[in-house]
C-alpha cells in the first residue's frame, strides 16, 4: 500500500504528508532493512515534504503528482515515476502545458526541462 | 507544593489542547471518588528541593489516571500528556518531539510571556547606490536558523539600491530548519521547555512548571527510540522550576534505565493495596465507590427486590475488589446492564449478593464475558459467513458479538458504530443488537465513536489470559491482518477513498500483523505459522 500511488496521493490530501512518512517510519521496522523500494519512495517523500505539506488539492490538483514525477525522475523508483506522469496526464487538461509547478511559481517549463532540473535539493533548506 | 503557586492561569478556551475532555470524562462522572490523600501525597512530594521527578506506580485498574486527572482539574496551571494507544490524532502518542509539542503549546497558552523574547524580530535595512560588478550585499547571513513553532520569528530586510551589477542577497541561509517537525529533538527540548523554564526562574523564581505525563507504559506498544521515556532518563539537566508528575504501571524492564538515571532527583509513589500504610485507604476509597453506586436509586431499589442491603452489597464488592478500583467499575457496570435489562430478575439478585463473583480483574471479565455470552447465544443471528454463502442462523456470540469486540480490541483510533459494522463485516441491522450486549463495556465518546470503557480489557481480550482457544480471545496477529486485508479490498482505488481510518491506519495493521507475527509473543498468539 505504501508504494500505490493512489495511497500516497489520497494520504497526503486528506491526513497530510507528515503522517505518510510516519507510516514508512514504521513499516521499515517491521520489513527486511533492505526494502529497497520503500527507501525510494521515502527518499522522494522527504525531498517533497516542504512542498506537500500545505498542498490543497482543491486548488492545484496535479501538484502532487507533478512534484513526485519531479523527484522519482530524478531519484526513482521508475514505476512510481510513470505512475505520477499517468497520474499528471489524466488530471491535466489536454491543453496544458506539462511542466513543473514549484510552489510560488507558475507553471511554464515543458516537462523534459523538468527531468534535467530535479536531481539537486535545495541545500540548506528542508 | 501548592498547585495554585504556578499560575493563576488555566486552559481557558484551550480545551483540546490540555485533555479537557478526557479530564472530564473521568472527574465529572457521576461515581467519580476524589482520592485527596494520594493527590496531597503527590503535592508533597513535589514541594522537595531536589526533587524533578515524581513516579506514581500501580497495577493496571489500581486508579493512576483517574488521580492525574483530578490533579490536573485541581491544578489548571499544570501542564498533562496523557499518553493513549487510540489516540485519535496519529501522530500522538509516546515519542519525545510529540510530547515536546504539547508541552511547548500548553506552555505558551498559560505563560505566552516566556515565548515573547524581544530578540526574535530582527530587522535590516540597507541602502547602496551602486552595487558594481563583482560586489556582493547581504543583508543577513544565518548560519543555523531553527523556527520555533511557539512563536513569530520575524527576519525583515530591507534593500535598496539604485544599480544592481553584483551580487544583491537579502538573507542568507546555511541552514534553515522551519518546519516544526523538522527540528531536532536536541532543539526542540530548549524550544518548548527547558528556554522556557530560564525565562521563568528569572522572571519568577519561586514559580514552577509541574508536567503531568500519565501512561508512561504505554510507550511499549509503540515503536522504540525517541519516546519520552529515553527522553526524561537520557535528556538535559531538568530546571530547578520544573516538576514532573509520572504515572505508569510497575513495568520494571521499561522504568529501571530511568530510575537509574535520574535516582537522585526521584521520588516513587505506589498504589499499592498490599502496602500496611495504605491498605486501609484504598479500601476506603474502593468502598466509597461502591457504597455510593448502591445509593443510586435503581441499584437501591434492585437491592431491595433482591433483599439485600446496601452495607452488604458495598462489603462484599470492596472485598472482592482486593484493591483495584477497575474491578469495582467493571462490576457496577454489569450490574447497571442487568438492571437495564430486567432489575427483578435473578440475574441481577444474584450479582448484587455477589455471589460466585471471582476475585480478580481477569477473572472478572471472563466472568462478565461469560454472562454476555450466554445471553448472547439464546437467540441466534442470521448472518452469511462470507459474500458467497447463503445467510443463516449462527450462534450470535461468534457470528456477531466477538468480531464487534475483536474490531474494538485492535482499532487504533475509537471507530464510530458505521466503521465497526463495516470492518468487522456485521450488518448495521444486527450491530445494535452487539451494542446493546456490549454496552457495559463500551465508552461512547462525544463525537458518538466507541471504545473500550479501559486499556484492561482490551489487553485482556488479545493476551494470555484468554485461551487462544477459548470464545472471548481475539487474535490480535489475525484481526490486525484481516482489517487491513479488509479495507485494502474496500479501497482498491485509494483516491476514491473518504475513510479517515482506512488512510490513518491501514499501513498500522499491515505492520503490527506482521510484527506480532514475527514477534515470539504474538507468534504464539497465532494458531499456525
Amino acid at each position: 500500500v505504501l508504494t500505490d500511488f493512489a495511497f500516497l496521493e489520497q494520504k497526503t490530501a486528506v491526513v497530510g504528508v507528515d503522517h505518510l512518512i510516519a507510516d514508512f517510519g514504521a513499516a521499515l521496522k517491521a520489513v527486511p532493512a533492505d526494502h529497497q523500494r520503500l527507501w525510494q519512495v521515502l527518499r522522494v517523500l522527504d525531498r517533497e515534504a516542504h512542498n506537500l505539506r500545505n498542498w490543497e488539492r482543491a486548488e492545484s490538483p496535479a501538484f502532487f503528482a507533478q512534484q513526485l514525477y519531479n523527484a522519482t525522475a530524478a531519484l526513482g523508483p521508475a514505476s512510481l515515476a510513470e505512475e505520477a506522469e499517468r497520474r499528471l496526464q489524466a488530471r491535466l487538461p489536454a491543453s496544458a502545458a506539462l511542466g513543473p509547478q514549484v510552489r510560488g511559481s507558475t507553471a511554464g517549463e515543458p516537462l523534459s526541462r523538468a527531468r534535467r532540473h530535479t536531481g539537486r535539493p535545495r541545500e540548506g533548506f528542508r | 507544593m501548592d498547585c495554585m503557586d504556578a499560575s493563576a492561569a488555566g486552559p481557558g478556551a484551550a480545551t483540546e489542547l490540555f485533555s479537557a475532555a478526557l479530564v472530564s470524562s473521568y472527574v465529572d462522572d457521576a461515581r467519580f471518588v476524589p482520592r485527596r490523600w494520594l493527590v496531597d501525597r503527590i503535592q508533597t512530594a513535589l514541594g522537595g528541593d531536589d526533587v524533578r521527578f515524581v513516579l506514581l506506580t500501580g497495577e493496571p485498574g489500581s486508579g493512576k489516571t483517574a488521580v492525574m486527572a483530578h490533579l490536573a482539574r485541581l491544578c489548571p496551571a499544570y501542564l498533562r500528556y496523557f499518553i493513549r494507544r487510540d489516540s485519535m490524532r496519529p501522530l500522538e502518542g509516546g515519542d519525545a518531539r510529540t510530547f515536546l509539542f504539547a508541552a511547548g503549546h500548553q506552555l505558551a497558552h498559560l505563560h505566552p510571556a516566556l515565548f515573547e523574547p524581544g530578540r526574535i524580530e530582527v530587522v535590516v535595512t540597507q541602502r547602496v547606490e551602486r552595487l558594481s560588478p563583482g560586489a556582493r550585499m547581504v543583508g543577513m547571513e544565518v548560519v543555523d536558523l531553527l523556527a520555533s513553532p511557539f512563536y513569530v520569528t520575524a527576519l525583515n530586510v530591507t534593500q535598496h539600491s539604485a544599480t544592481v551589477e553584483g551580487d544583491l542577497v537579502g538573507i542568507s541561509a546555511a541552514r534553515a530548519t522551519l518546519e516544526p517537525r523538522l527540528l531536532e529533538l536536541s532543539n526542540l527540548q530548549y524550544l518548548a521547555l527547558l528556554d522556557p523554564a530560564e525565562v521563568l526562574l528569572r522572571a519568577d523564581p519561586g514559580a514552577r512548571i509541574v508536567i503531568l505525563v500519565d501512561g508512561l507504559d504505554e510507550i511499549r506498544y509503540g515503536p522504540r527510540g525517541e519516546n519520552v521515556l529515553p527522553w526524561l532518563a537520557g535528556g538535559p539537566e531538568i530546571p530547578p522550576n520544573v516538576r514532573f508528575v509520572l504515572a505508569s504501571r510497575p513495568d520494571a524492564d521499561l522504568l529501571d534505565a530511568f530510575r537509574r538515571a535520574r535516582a537522585p532527583q526521584l521520588r516513587e509513589l505506589t498504589i499499592d493495596p498490599e502496602e500496611p500504610r495504605d491498605r486501609g485507604r484504598i479500601r476506603q476509597d474502593i468502598s466509597r465507590f461502591v457504597a455510593g453506586f448502591a445509593a443510586e436509586p435503581a441499584v437501591a431499589g434492585a437491592l431491595v427486590v433482591a433483599g439485600g442491603t446496601p452495607a452488604g452489597f458495598a462489603a462484599a464488592a470492596t472485598e472482592r475488589a482486593h484493591g483495584n478500583f477497575q474491578y469495582a467499575v467493571a462490576l457496577a457496570r454489569g450490574i447497571d446492564q442487568a438492571i437495564a435489562a430486567d432489575p427483578r430478575s435473578a440475574d441481577v439478585a444474584a450479582l448484587l449478593r455477589v455471589e460466585g463473583i471471582p476475585r480478580g480483574l481477569s477473572e472478572l471479565y471472563g466472568f462478565v464475558l461469560a454472562r454476555v455470552k450466554e445471553a448472547a447465544d439464546q437467540a441466534p443471528v442470521n448472518l452469511a459467513a462470507d459474500p458467497l454463502t447463503e445467510p443463516r442462523e449462527r450462534p450470535a456470540w461468534d457470528a456477531l458479538f466477538r468480531p464487534v469486540l475483536a474490531v474494538l480490541a485492535v482499532a487504533f483510533e475509537p471507530p464510530s458504530a458505521e466503521m465497526i459494522a463495516r470492518y468487522a463485516r456485521v450488518p448495521t441491522g444486527a450491530l445494535s443488537r452487539a451494542m446493546e450486549g456490549l454496552g457495559q463495556f463500551l465508552d461512547r465518546l462525544p463525537d458518538s465513536r466507541l471504545r473500550l470503557y479501559h486499556a484492561t480489557l482490551p489487553e485482556y481480550l488479545t493476551g494470555r489470559d484468554t485461551a487462544s482457544e477459548g470464545p472471548f480471545h481475539v487474535d490480535a496477529a489475525a484481526w490486525h491482518a484481516l482489517l487491513a486485508g479488509r479495507l485494502l479490498r474496500a479501497y482498491q482505488d485509494w483516491l476514491g477513498c473518504a475513510d479517515r481510518y482506512a488512510l490513518s491506519r491501514t499501513p498500522a495493521h499491515l505492520v503490527e500483523a506482521l510484527r506480532r507475527r514475527r514477534d515470539p509473543a504474538g507468534a504464539a498468539e497465532l494458531p499456525g505459522p
